[in-house]
């Protein structure tokens, strides 16, 4: 298999169950040795997405490409044994019966025993759980079971790796941890992976790429950067913290807003017409400095302790209120006079 | 489209073996319908005019009767087990399943044997106080009353398990609300416990119903004319199949009412526990003289629905058991373990399949066949034997005439003359019960552990082989136990369905019994009692894991 081509393409995917509509015409690319995040809430038809890519579903129209090969068609379902994809469960699913390495053998194609137990080996080394050959599954900790999924998956050499809210049910701490090994794993091995989450700071923290999904449709695909500071809508926005959203009108190629006029080559507005600007981009000065294109000005109401930033929130002119984000300590007070410049 | 043709195969596959084993479980059902409009040759009406009364008088007060008995036995005892601390509860809560291991026709024989006139207890009473036959009265158990009490003893333990189940499932948080409420214990019982567990009893007390419907050896032996014993005279002693079969239709009715009373009700009374806390019971403590009248009555039913008549075969079987009796035994008993053994294993093998294909293709098709598959336990034995003569005979008949035709050979009574019929009729009955247990196991599998084994490469076929099957294995054995166990005392099925000169332990026993030659019968007798011990085991097993544990992992059943 040529790792080039471990390409993963779906198009116009729609389907159903009954009259819930799970999938909404969603098309996505995701090249080889990238992690792509599908967020999303419950419900939202992510895993129903994953499910169709590795063919548990039979999606009601669309086409699904792996490594080249169309395996989902008009004329064609290529059944999940077939298609080259590896998929680890929530529940990470691993078979309660086997022990460590009869798991990862399980999948494994080839047909020499003795080379199947040295691939396992570098597998359970790779993901850091040699030593455990003989485990049985309930005796292992969430983030090791979770690691012994991921090398039984691999164990088929797949295209396409498809990871169900594998970090989910892990704790806090080593969520971090069993992360960053899974995802180094995956790129080394140059497979194109999509991971499904509901965590917006675990999309961010991992993804190259992030599509947000609701009801269905595909909302926002986009690298994380962008995401955060160039929502598509409010709701998008918000998943990913506060942000300040103003009401505006295009006039003579400026965008006019309660507070001031803004340059619309630097912040596009979300579909609805409103200005979306993230606190971080907000910077706040004494009235006194002298300062160039200053945005607006306003008096601070409130500062919010953070941990390493504050949010401090200005009322401006209008009433209206807007938050920015400084690093702490900061010597803002309520009932300072600020003034606030867009900083890009 | 080669591709999609293949899943299309392999769809069928599966959607049509669960088909075709739903068909086959419904082949007496359609043949006793076939039946209703036809005429009998005067038979039908000479039973409407002479007994058809009488069953419907027997039969009706006959459910009525052990319902009021068993409802009394099982409920009372389960809560007293369950809330009540007093010696002896540990060894009574699974004690009072032992009755459940006698089939109700050997408690029959027992207890005429016991009660007559000649027995043990009359003979003590006339020795003790010196009467004679015309001095006393005393009930005579080959009556329809002997009958009521003879299957509340050996049924109540179907009432027993469900209530202590969902006694055993209610948190003690529930009661002690109950109870700070200002309530008494007593009244907390029926006005929180009781409804709570309704929804269980009632299906506890329609498997009796069910179960009394369907009653023939205990039933015969006392002499109650009902509608099981009725099919089997008028197919017996009359020779008349439609008649028989006009007669299975009226109990089919019945049974019928009564599923869909069962299900109306239990849909009505649906409980969530609405506190996910569970806290064990704290036991309430019974002063001495509490503790002993409980004792007592915890202890009647199992010594005489247990103790008592397993006593009195033993005696009679080591006092009076000869040499020559014992061989012909052990030869009925190796026809009676093959039988029960090949119809556990295919049972148990029909029924993986079937809850498998439920799993992986839950098509409106396949649901209706699982439910077709199962409806057989329902069905009475008598009933189901009729039911499958004409439809075998049929099938034996034209294979016979084809093979003649078509290779000068004819293959005889490979059917109705060998233990096929006698497997294929046990199959129908007992399906179901491999099928819950089967069912149960399947759904402690999580469904992504299938999902796992397809996307690593496994087809539905070899993932059940490599997957369900091991994590079954438990589930599987004490399918085809029970069914081994069900085979091994029944006894209408076996009477209508053996071939020629064939017989089981179950039938020599009844028919010993019914010559009254019971210290003949009395080491049969023990051997299916000792076998019937075995889902007994298994019943405690699963009654003592099914309460609710709070870090329950994902080990594999052993």
């Amino acid at each position: 298999m040529n790792t080039l081509h471990n390409q993963l393409k779906i198009s116009s995917i729609s389907h159903s169950y009954g009259k819930l509509e799970a999938v909404r015409d969603v098309s996505l690319t995701i090249d080889p040795g990238i992690v792509h995040c599908l967020l999303g809430p419950s419900g939202s038809g992510k895993s129903t997405l994953l499910r169709v890519i590795a063919g548990l579903e039979q999606p009601v129209s669309g086409t699904v490409t792996i490594a080249g090969i169309d395996v989902n068609g008009p004329h064609l379902l290529e059944k999940p044994e077939n298609r080259s994809v590896g998929f680890v469960f929530q529940d990470y699913a691993l078979f309660p019966h086997l022990n460590v390495l009869r798991n990862v053998l399980y999948g494994m194609p080839g047909a020499k025993r003795s080379e199947q137990r040295k691939h396992a080996a570098q597998l359970l080394e790779r993901v850091e759980m040699a030593g455990y050959e003989s485990a049985m599954p309930h005796t292992l900790s969430g983030g090791q079971q979770q690691r012994v999924a991921l090398a039984r998956a691999l164990a088929r050499k797949p295209a396409v790796m498809l990871l169900d809210e594998p970090f989910s049910s892990l704790d806090a701490r080593l969520r971090t941890e069993v992360r960053d090994t899974t995802l180094r794993v995956l790129r080394e091995m140059n497979v194109a992976t999509l991971l499904v989450t509901h965590d917006p700071r675990e999309a961010m923290g991992s993804g190259d790429w992030i599509s947000v999904i609701r009801e269905g449709k595909l909302i926002q695909t986009a690298i994380p950067e962008d995401l955060y500071f160039r929502p598509v809508d409010q709701e998008t926005a918000e998943t990913f913290g506060t942000i300040n959203r103003l009401p505006a009108t295009q006039h003579e190629g400026d965008l006019l807003t309660p507070s001031g006029s803004i340059n619309p080559d630097t912040l596009p507005c979300d579909s609805d017409g409103f200005l979306l600007i993230r606190p971080e981009l907000l910077e706040l000065h004494s009235p006194g400095n002298p300062v160039s294109s200053i945005w607006t000005s306003g008096v601070v109401v409130r500062v919010d302790q953070e941990g390493g930033t504050n949010l401090v929130t200005v009322q401006v002119k209008d009433k209206s209120r807007l938050y920015a984000r400084c690093l702490a300590p900061t010597s803002w007070k309520p009932g300072n006079p600020v003034q606030i410049k867009i900083n890009l | 489209m080669i591709q999609l043709a293949r899943v299309w195969r392999l769809r069928w596959t599966w959607t049509l073996t669960s088909l075709s084993i739903a068909a086959f479980a419904t082949i007496p059902l359609i043949e006793i319908c076939r039946h209703i409009g036809r005429d009998s040759d005067g038979t039908w009406q000479h039973l409407t005019e002479t007994v058809l009364a009488g069953y419907i008088y027997n039969t009706t007060v006959l459910a009525v009767g052990v319902s009021i008995g068993s409802l009394l036995m099982g409920v009372c005892t389960a809560w007293l087990v369950t809330m009540c601390q007093f010696p002896g509860r540990q060894v009574l809560q699974f004690a009072l399943l032992l009755p459940l291991a006698i089939p109700t026709y050997l408690l029959a024989y027992a207890a005429t044997d016991l009660l007559q006139f000649s027995g043990p207890v009359q003979t003590l009473i006339r020795e003790t106080f010196h009467w004679t036959k015309e001095d006393y009265w005393f009930p005579n158990i080959r009556s329809l009353s002997g009958a009521i009490t003879i299957l509340s003893l050996g049924l109540y333990p179907y009432v027993y398990l469900a209530s202590r189940t969902a006694f055993l499932e209610q948190s003690a948080c529930v009661l002690e609300v109950s109870r700070t409420l200002g309530v008494g214990p007593w009244s907390s019982f029926l006005r929180v416990a009781l409804p709570l567990a309704r929804p269980s009893i009632v299906a506890g007390l329609s498997l009796t119903v069910m179960e009394t419907l369907a009653e023939f050896g205990a039933v015969d032996y006392c002499a109650v004319d009902t509608f099981a014993t009725g099919i089997y005279r008028t197919w017996m002693s009359l020779g008349s199949l439609t008649a028989a079969a006009q007669l299975s239709a009226c109990l089919l009715g019945a049974i019928l009412l009564l599923l869909i009373i069962e299900s109306a009700a239990r849909s009505k009374l649906r409980f969530h526990h609405a506190t996910y806390r569970y806290r064990e019971l704290t036991l309430f403590k019974l002063r001495p003289p509490m503790a002993l009248l409980t004792l007592l009555f915890c202890c009647a039913p199992v010594l005489f629905g247990f103790v008592f008549p397993v006593t009195l075969f033993m005696l009679k079987s080591f006092r009076n058991g000869d040499e020559r009796a014992r061989e012909i035994f052990l030869e009925l008993g190796q026809n009676s373990l093959i039988v029960a053994a090949l119809a556990g294993l295919v049972a148990t093998f029909l029924a993986l399949i079937t809850a498998y294909c439920r799993r992986i293709q839950p098509t409106p098709a396949v649901k209706v066949a699982t439910r077709l598959s199962g409806l057989g336990y329902a069905i009475p034995g008598g009933v189901i034997a009729i039911g499958l003569f004409g439809p075998l005979s049929w099938i034996e008949e034209n294979i016979d005439k084809g093979a003649d035709e078509l290779f000068g050979w004819s293959p005889g009574f490979w059917l109705t003359g060998t233990m096929v019929a006698l497997i294929i009729g046990y199959q129908t009955r007992f399906l179901a019960v491999a099928l819950s247990m089967i069912q149960a196991g399947l759904t402690r599998i999580q469904s992504t552990l299938d999902d796992a084994s397809y996307v690593l490469g496994r087809s539905p076929g070899r993932t059940l082989g490599q997957v369900h099957f091991p994590l079954l294995r438990g589930s599987l054995l004490c399918a085809a136990l029970l069914v081994f166990v069900d085979t091994l005392k029944e006894l209408p099925i076996t009477l209508i369905l053996r071939p020629f000169n064939f017989e089981t332990l179950a039938v020599r026993v009844y028919q010993l019994a019914s010559d009254e030659r019971l210290d003949e019968a009395s080491s049969g007798a023990l051997a299916i009692i000792m076998t019937g011990l075995i889902p007994v085991i298994i019943l405690s097993r699963l009654m003592s894991v099914s309460r609710p544990s709070l870090n329950r992992t994902n080990k594999p059943l052993p």
